[in-house]
């Protein structure tokens, strides 16, 4: 079996709900997000990733961009703000999450 | 060229690649990537940073495949849905026809390499041949020698012929294939 599939699907779920959670902590912007995700290599986020998910949140309204004006003079950055909606969302992908790892856990026993 | 101009140089053609796509989500997602990369220039990254954005057609992409799902299962009627199908189709049928031209060519080049070998121990079976009077022609490795109505034209000159049109498919098939390649996922360098 080809592990990296696997891994790729199961990060293609877990990038949403990473995301949405730092989001929950603090505003950011897709700089910050990377330097807050950096430490988890698992997670898989990375430039190529992260900004496209960003701009499908945001259309779909789970979290809000502002533009900000740079404070050393270079291009303005854009910060992300969850909305309500996001924190909805979040709250139900927990759910959905922290049921999925309980039975996990039940079926792999010692292994996991 | 200056790291400004690498910048500038990418989102211009980050622009370009998006084209389609409304002005001001276009604008915006040129705008949060040029800010991106100045920021990674500012820490000595900016190399490292294009890298991990591929090249500006592949970046693009990224940004269209996330939208154009999006937008078939959100507000998509059958249009958008179809659509969405037609976009992702077109890359298979790219993929499949890069592969059935690449794969002809690999196998023509495989059996004149095996016919220029044949002429070192059957050339009386290997030849580039015409009818006399149909004017026909046949070429590679027959079963038996053709009959006195056939001509044969390049004799001790088959196997440098044959062996060098083997290598020109070769490489040709080679080339074909990247080339395929190139059409589906976009310019491979990141600023090439």
């Amino acid at each position: 079996m080809k592990i990296d599939n696997w891994k790729t699907q199961l990060r293609k779920g877990a990038a949403e709900l990473a995301v949405l959670s730092v989001l929950e902590k603090e505003p950011l912007s897709g700089i910050g997000l990377l330097g807050y995700l950096k430490p988890y290599d698992d997670i898989g986020l990375s430039e190529g990733t992260l900004y496209p998910l960003l701009k499908r949140l945001e259309r779909d309204g789970r979290i809000a961009g502002e533009w900000q004006l740079s404070q050393n003079g270079g291009r303005p950055t854009k910060t992300y703000t969850i909305s309500d909606d996001g924190k909805a969302t979040l709250t139900a992908m927990l759910t959905v999450w922290s049921g999925f790892k309980e039975n996990l856990s039940e079926i792999t026993g010692d292994k996991l | 060229m200056t790291h400004n101009e690498k910048i500038e140089r990418y989102t211009k053609a980050l622009s370009v690649a998006l084209r389609g796509l409304q002005a001001d989500e276009r604008s915006d997602i040129v705008a949060e990537i040029g800010a991106h990369l100045e920021y990674r220039m500012l820490e000595g990254k900016l190399d490292v940073a294009i890298e991990g954005l591929g090249a500006p057609a592949v970046c693009a992409r990224a940004f269209r495949d996330e939208l154009t799902l999006q937008t078939a299962f959100n507000d998509g009627g059958p249009g958008r849905t179809f659509g969405a199908l037609v976009t992702l189709a077109t890359r298979r049928v790219i993929a499949a026809t890069g592969l059935f031209i690449a794969s002809l060519f690999l196998l023509t080049s495989i059996g004149m390499a095996f016919s220029a070998v044949a002429e070192l121990f059957a050339p009386e079976a290997v030849g580039l041949w015409t009818h006399n009077s149909t004017k026909n022609i046949a070429f590679g490795v027959q079963s038996g020698s053709p009959n006195e109505s056939y001509s044969e034209h390049l004799g001790a000159w088959y196997f440098p012929f044959a062996s060098l049109i083997a290598v020109g498919l070769y490489v040709f098939s080679h080339r074909i294939g990247l080339l395929f390649l190139k059409l589906m996922i976009g310019r491979k360098h990141p600023l090439g």
